[in-house]
């Protein structure tokens, strides 16, 4: 995207520019996490639990077959510390907003 | 994303190090983007899928079932035992593991081509494997214990009432 293409479009919003890349970065960051978020509750669904270890204490108790089981808890834990990473970067920006708001 | 980096440092290791029956390696992803899994194309056709958590879960799933005489291998760390949790390995890193892993399936792999898979080459991999690391759960159906016992062995979690059933 060329530099001036994002200054008109700031300009057209009546932001600054470095408002502009935050706000996007937040809208792509809040897209990303609704995606793994999904993904994840979908995963836990097919087995009727409500975290990775709640899957993990069924898969002990023999309550769900052991595979896939175990693998999709294995990208469902992945899962988790990927939206652990979104979060903190989440909250970074929203630091970064209030310190230039302050 | 630490596990994608996980991933492609796996990816980089078999392809580097076990070149002689990797042909190929690919990290599958999920519709968001984030890794699966890493799946290993292996020379004879078969395929090796691994799964790897950042907390130390993982599972390594050799499909052979489409050749002949072929069966599922599996290796993993679920909590096979209904009275522990899953065990942790934090003594032996992801890439120690896998490197172990795929060293097994390579053995096994040059020893059938070469029409040997004695017993006593089984028993040594067997005594070696037991020596360098801790002992996990096997899992799987009896094709995996009748047909793969060196890979078990190498990979360190076969106990000699399961090696007595190979």
């Amino acid at each position: 995207m060329k530099v001036s293409y994002a200054t008109e479009i700031a300009a057209s919003f009546g932001l600054s520019e470095e408002d502009l890349y935050r706000q996007a970065l937040e809208s792509f960051l809040r897209d990303k996490k609704r995606q793994v978020l999904q993904m994840k509750l979908e995963i836990l669904a097919r087995y009727g639990a409500k975290s990775v270890s709640d899957l993990e204490a069924r898969i002990a108790r023999g309550l769900v077959a052991e595979h896939p089981a175990w693998e999709d808890l294995i990208v469902a834990e992945n899962l988790s510390k990927h939206l652990e990473e979104i979060d903190a970067y989440l909250a970074d920006l929203q630091g970064a907003e209030a310190d230039s708001a302050g | 994303m630490r596990i994608l980096q996980t991933y492609r440092a796996l990816k980089q290791i078999a392809l580097d190090e076990f070149e002689d029956i990797v042909v190929g390696a690919e990290i599958v992803a999920l519709p968001t983007g984030d890794p699966m899994k890493l799946r290993l194309d292996i020379a004879d056709g078969s395929l090796l899928d691994v799964y790897i958590s950042i907390s130390g879960r993982y599972s390594y799933h050799w499909e052979r079932r489409f050749l002949a005489g072929g069966g599922i291998y599996r290796h993993d760390n679920a909590p096979h035992d209904r009275r522990r949790s899953a065990p942790r390995s934090p003594g032996i890193s992801t890439m120690a593991a896998s490197r172990m892993w795929w060293r097994a399936i390579s053995a096994t792999t040059l020893k059938r081509r070469s029409g040997s898979s004695s017993r006593s080459f089984v028993r040594s991999c067997c005594r070696r494997g037991r020596e360098s690391s801790p002992c996990h759960g096997l899992s799987g159906t009896s094709p995996v214990l009748q047909l793969t016992p060196a890979v078990a062995a190498l990979a360190g979690h076969i106990g000699p009432r399961e090696w007595g059933r190979g």
